[in-house]
């Protein structure tokens, strides 16, 4: 089974979207430019590769199995639970982390010109030091397949500000339930030319209760496609976040940030989302 | 059977003594028919939930000869670096079903524990053994079981990352409590960067795998698990043939 061509993806998602339906809502992230998507031997490359293949295997598995299809823009109004079509690797979701920001303020370097070039790069340097995540049992420095680090309050540089009279640098943080602004706080106020550490919890962690019927069937449908189910935190605000309530359940193939989407993915994505909503009905 | 005498606490487990033969993890028989995922980690599952890392138990009560009892988990604080309790925290359910140790050894707390209360013996000792070697593969591992004597143990010959290690173990109890203790207090290679810690954590995996949920007691193991890509699906995978093909024999 391989993806379509991308051009033939918009119209027949928009065919299935605006048909009646009834039963599960599936939500995608839009509709993108197939223009921006090539096809190729492997399946879709491009920036939207994988928007574009979801899609398709959603377009796909709702006219098969039924349901209703969100796209191009989602009714949040509508009723009854929701799948929600996320780059997860095969894995589902009922976990987003939390978002919020950290300031820190240091002193501003003093001297000459290089002295406080020096001083400023020290400090920023110090800031990134003291982001990274850290753990007492675990090798999170060498977390090259993300086993650890989705668990962990982590944190993203998003802004450096060199005034006169201090530099300040803000951070994104992705938050976790045992996240606290006390840890955060202490985690970078070690660095000697730090001032003040001010901390702020924007959205907190989210966690869905998908009915447990559609829980077990997507647990089935994935299983029975790649041998195993599993389950992943979604690092942040996402379209799974945007769907209001907590009747929802994420789920999806293909890699977060890919610019490629395999055959397979999209063969295994249709074959899990139609599997899901046959049993849930 | 053997079970142990009294009930004890082993850190993020409770285990206690079982009336019937076999051991269950969380209401879940620990045997090939239960497990859920074999590769870098062994998961037990029926209607009771799903009981993730079981090896870290299993192994342990095998090395101590335990062929009967009854575990719980009885964790009540998350840690959320561990993708098990990120799964159970998606599910709504509680770290309970995550009975592995946090610092990724065969916990040597049961060991501890079941030489603190004892082993109980009932009835006959009922052996297994399997009729002809069983050989399977996984990436570039592969690992052969094959017949020894009744009363032999189990034999162990096992080539991991450039390491080599051989190990008895007795099914019964009888095993070298040096051997023991040095498996118990050796962390997963998953996790430890020194080759020969590797190795000897995984006599416990291959004690879990295959005399526990492959029930096994007479065996010679001959395992090459590098590059297996899960060395579980090599250890499971040997015993799951062996009962699929009616292999395992009473003797």
């Amino acid at each position: 089974m391989t993806l379509p061509a991308p051009a033939s993806v918009p119209d027949r998602a928009t065919g299935v979207a605006d048909r009646p339906g009834e039963g599960v809502n599936v939500a995608v992230a839009g509709i993108p430019d197939p223009a921006a998507v090539t096809a190729t031997e492997d399946g879709y490359t491009g920036p939207s590769a994988g928007t574009l293949g979801r899609l398709a295997a959603a377009a796909d598995a709702v006219d098969a199995a039924g349901g209703v299809l969100h796209a191009p823009v989602p009714d949040f109004t509508a009723a009854g639970p929701w799948l929600v079509v996320e780059p997860l690797d095969g894995r589902l979701a009922t976990v987003a982390k939390g978002t919020g920001t950290v300031t820190v303020t240091l002193s501003a370097p003093t001297g000459h010109l290089d002295a406080r070039l020096r001083g400023l790069r020290d400090r920023v340097d110090a800031v990134f030091e003291a982001a990274r995540p850290t753990h007492d049992r675990y090798p999170v420095d060498r977390d090259e397949f993300g086993a650890f680090t989705p668990g962990l309050t982590t944190t993203e540089p998003a802004a450096v500000t060199v005034e006169e009279d201090g530099v300040t640098v803000t951070l994104d943080v992705a938050t976790t339930p045992a996240t606290t602004a006390a840890a955060i706080r202490q985690q970078f106020e070690a660095p000697a030319a730090v001032q003040d550490v001010a901390v702020t919890i924007d959205q907190g962690v989210e966690r869905a209760t998908p009915p447990p019927a559609l829980r077990d069937a997507a647990e089935a449908a994935v299983a029975e496609t790649l041998g195993d189910w599993a389950y992943e935190w979604l690092p942040g605000p996402s379209l799974f976040t945007q769907v209001p309530g907590g009747q929802k359940l994420a789920v999806g193939t293909g890699h977060p940030g890919a610019d490629t989407y395999s055959h397979e993915a999209y063969r295994q994505l249709r074959a899990i989302l139609t599997a899901t909503m046959e049993a849930w009905g | 059977m053997r079970t142990v005498a009294e009930p004890f606490t082993a850190e993020e487990v409770r285990v206690e003594p079982r009336d019937t033969p076999g051991i269950t993890v969380n209401g879940t028989p620990a045997d090939v028919a239960h497990v859920q995922k074999a590769d870098i980690r062994v998961d037990l599952a029926d209607d009771h939930g799903r009981s993730y890392v079981v090896e870290h138990v299993l192994g342990p009560l095998g090395l101590c000869g335990v062929t009967a009892a009854r575990v719980e988990g009885i964790r009540e604080d998350w840690q959320f670096a561990r993708v098990e309790d990120r799964i159970c925290y998606s599910r709504g359910v509680g770290p309970q079903g995550v009975v592995g140790h946090p610092g990724g050894y065969p916990n040597p707390a049961i060991a501890e524990g079941v030489g603190t209360v004892g082993v109980e013996t009932h009835g006959d000792a009922v052996r297994h053994t399997v009729a002809e070697p069983v050989t399977v593969t996984a990436g570039d591992g592969s690992l052969t079981v094959a017949p020894r004597e009744r009363g032999a143990g189990v034999r162990f010959e096992v080539a991991f990352r450039g390491e080599e290690l051989t190990a008895e173990v007795d099914p019964a109890g009888d095993t070298d409590p040096d051997l023991v203790a040095a498996v118990t207090g050796s962390q997963t290679p998953y996790l430890t960067e020194d080759p020969r810690e590797g190795i000897t954590h995984s006599i416990a995996d291959l004690v879990s795998d295959v005399a526990v949920i492959g029930g096994l007691e007479d065996v010679l193991v001959e395992a090459d698990l590098t590059g297996a890509e899960g060395y579980h699906r090599l250890t499971v995978g040997a015993s799951r043939r062996a009962h699929a093909e009616d292999l395992v024999v009473e003797h």
